[in-house]
């Protein structure tokens, strides 16, 4: 019923990809495919933050890691950035 | 030391694949302390909206979380003085000039901070204002 519901919406309903236990020291174990997904070693570093009522983990990259990770090209990202500024400025002119 | 302020389009074009030498060579500088770095944080909000328009927002998370803990740059904050200037700014040009526009204008002229735009703001920025304002161009 739940897997129904969950391909109906997946806003409202995800399933669990994973599932660990917190040892007596508060320590977890990311899972396998997580840390492969994001390229999570030993020796990474990783930062928790409370957003949204849930605890996100974010793996630190180097620079050079960064660079990599952006993958818009310029001219689309500057077809983003007009388009965006484009409907803000609408927005904010028709709200007056 | 030398004040910068940089806007969402300097942003943007450094969270591109293909980021430009200029920009890259500013953000090397941040990066070593060579010049004192500004940005509002609203600028943070429109980088995560782009970047989440192509890459999702576990990828936006990341990249904005990682941008903040590489490069010291100061996260300006609204305050009194700075409201009634962008304001007053928004009232004048409306037309052209977004909120974080005014804001982003109205902290560099204070803090005669040089602004480091794209040629995309500078087009908007009206000709009695662009006189005071100290900038610096990069292109697309």
């Amino acid at each position: 019923m739940l897997n129904a519901l969950a391909r109906s919406n997946d806003m409202m309903y995800m399933e669990p990809k994973a599932s660990v236990i917190v040892n007596n020291r508060g320590m977890v174990t990311i899972p396998k495919n997580i840390r492969e997904r994001f390229n999570i070693h030993e020796g990474t570093r990783v930062v928790f933050m409370e957003i949204d009522g849930a605890i996100e983990v974010i793996p630190v990259r180097t620079v050079e890691e960064m660079e990599a990770a952006c993958t818009i090209p310029r001219a689309r990202m500057s077809t983003i950035i007009d388009d965006d500024r484009e409907q803000e400025l609408k927005l904010e002119n028709d709200e007056a | 030391m030398k004040k910068i302020c940089l806007d969402s389009g300097v942003l943007g074009i450094y969270f591109s694949k293909d980021r430009t030498a200029e920009v890259k060579a500013i953000m090397d500088e941040i990066k070593a302390g060579k010049v004192s770095a500004y940005m509002l944080k609203h600028v943070l909000i429109e980088a995560y909206f782009h970047i989440c328009k192509n890459q999702g927002v576990t990828e936006a998370t990341t990249q904005i979380t990682n941008f903040q803990s590489q490069y010291p740059i100061n996260l300006v904050d609204l305050d009194d003085p700075l409201i009634l200037h962008a304001g007053k700014l928004k009232c004048q040009h409306a037309q052209f000039l977004s909120y974080i526009d005014c804001i982003t204008i109205a902290f560099s002229l204070r803090e005669n901070a040089e602004l480091h735009t794209t040629e995309k703001l500078l087009k908007q920025i009206p000709h009695n204002t662009l006189q005071r304002l100290r900038f610096v161009k990069y292109n697309w």
